[in-house]
């Protein structure tokens, strides 16, 4: 929307303050919104400076270490007897991690120890090829290859859940692709290489696997990030979609964010001067209105968990009808899940 | 029957490397992938000095290939170097990254022959 729309967007809702102040008999200063809303054109309230970001959030509800704990180098507490037993204080007691990577270890060397058979052991049965050998090369390829792809994958899917992640890296990734390629094969074949004195074919054969081995795992590493990228924006534009189809501007509620609620009678006021464009608009410029008109100005709930609590607010407003309907934002209630393509935070 | 074994040892061989893996990264913070690379340099140690018992017909064949193929194939690892080596160099670690490189293609042919001349010595 260009400036100057938005700008007959804050007439409108000085307007509509106006109107609103005239019909209440309201107590408190009635002509106080209105220098507050008259210079909104001249220094319109930027929307991103409005909103909390979620940097913020997570610094202000991170607990910042007090005392002993912040200094450089804190001291360590080791951990109780009891909770070193435990598989979420320590990796090496987790017994699930323990099968996975067993059972894939065993599928990778089924696999390599398969291909040995399949493929002749060497390129060529003489000369400069003799000492390429070709399973353990084919083995360690496709091993880094799925690795590469597999971590680089797991470490962007958000919308799967943590512990799944975790054994799928531990299983197939540590385990399978662990198993399936080997160095030590690959060192036994250079020293025989080398004890046979064909020391080109050997250093070939060494070289040539850690490039091939750099190159393929780096377009693994690639692919992983592309599919991911691919799954986040289609996963946020549905979100965006679903939110946009329940009535919402798109703007999310953040933790400490006031979400104020329609009181029956200003909006009655603002129902003929305001479009629905408009609304979308005109919440963030009257989010900074300090006084009882801010209950006018019609902020559309978005989270369908506010709207059970409108008909609570509406009850109170002919008792008080000059008192500002809001609420702070139900933190403590369930959040609608919309993955946020930002943060990765769709749990 | 000994395809079987084999597949088994592989397995116990990768989780020897996760235990190894895993106490390793609990006290190494440093960048260097210290973890995976003394998992090589062990796995390939061992690998020369099997190789020297196997030559000298000091152990039998079905021997040899458990423990080369099964277990020192599932405990040492070329996809978790190469990967280390990716990621240290699309973070731009481009010393450190060119470091491990060369460590893995040297150190591991080094340890070999030491295995090797370690085995052929003691017999």
């Amino acid at each position: 929307m260009s400036d100057n729309t938005s700008d007959d967007v804050n007439a409108e809702v000085a307007d509509a303050a106006s109107t609103a102040a005239s019909a209440t008999p309201a107590p408190t200063t009635p002509a106080a919104p209105a220098p507050v809303v008259a210079p909104a054109p001249t220094a319109e309230p930027q929307p991103s400076t409005m909103e909390i970001s979620a940097a913020q959030v997570r610094a202000q509800s991170m607990p910042k270490p007090q005392g002993a704990a912040a200094v450089a180098n804190p001291p360590k507490i080791p951990l109780a007897p009891m909770k070193k037993m435990q598989a979420r204080f320590n990796p090496l007691a987790d017994g699930m991690v323990y099968l996975v990577v067993f059972l894939g270890g065993t599928l990778g060397t089924a696999l390599r120890y398969g291909l040995s058979f399949l493929v002749p052991a060497t390129a060529q049965p003489l000369g400069f090829w003799h000492f390429f050998h070709l399973p353990t090369f084919i083995a360690n390829m496709c091993a880094c290859f799925i690795f590469a792809c597999l971590t680089s994958y797991l470490s962007q899917a958000a919308w799967i859940r943590k512990r799944t992640r975790q054994l799928v890296s531990r299983g197939f990734g540590m385990g399978m692709c662990g198993g399936f390629s080997t160095l030590s094969a690959l060192a036994i074949e250079e020293l025989t290489s080398l004890q046979t004195s064909h020391v080109l074919g050997a250093v070939f054969y060494l070289l040539f696997s850690f490039v091939c081995g750099l190159i393929v795992a780096a377009v693994g590493a690639k692919l992983g990030l592309v599919i991911t990228a691919r799954k986040t924006a289609r996963l946020a534009a549905e979100a965006l979609q679903r939110q946009q189809a329940q009535g919402g501007s798109g703007r999310h509620v953040t933790v400490g964010e006031t979400v104020l609620l329609n009181s029956p009678n200003a909006a009655d006021s603002t129902a003929s001067t305001q479009s629905a464009d408009a609304s979308a608009t005109a919440a963030p410029a009257a989010a900074d209105v300090p006084s009882a008109f801010t209950g006018g100005t019609p902020v559309p709930a978005e989270n369908p968990n506010d709207a059970p609590a409108t008909p609570t607010a509406a009850p109170l407003a002919p008792t008080a009808p000059a008192e500002p309907s809001f609420e702070p934002a139900p933190i403590t209630d369930e959040i609608p899940l919309t993955g946020d393509p930002t943060t990765g935070e769709a749990h | 029957m000994t395809y079987l074994l084999v597949c088994l040892c592989g397995g116990l061989g990768a989780t020897a490397r996760f235990v190894l893996n895993t106490s390793i990264q609990q006290t190494w913070k440093r960048l260097f992938p210290l973890s995976t690379f003394v998992i090589n340099v062990i796995a390939t140690f061992c690998a020369g000095l099997a190789a020297a018992a196997y030559a000298q017909q000091v152990v039998p064949e079905s021997t040899y290939l458990l423990f080369v193929t099964g277990f020192l194939g599932g405990f040492s690892t070329f996809s978790t170097a190469i990967n280390e080596m990716v990621s240290l160099f699309r973070n731009r670690h481009f010393g450190m990254a060119t470091f491990y490189l060369i460590a893995t293609i040297v150190v591991p042919i080094i340890c070999v022959t030491l295995g090797w001349l370690v085995g052929s010595t003691v017999h």
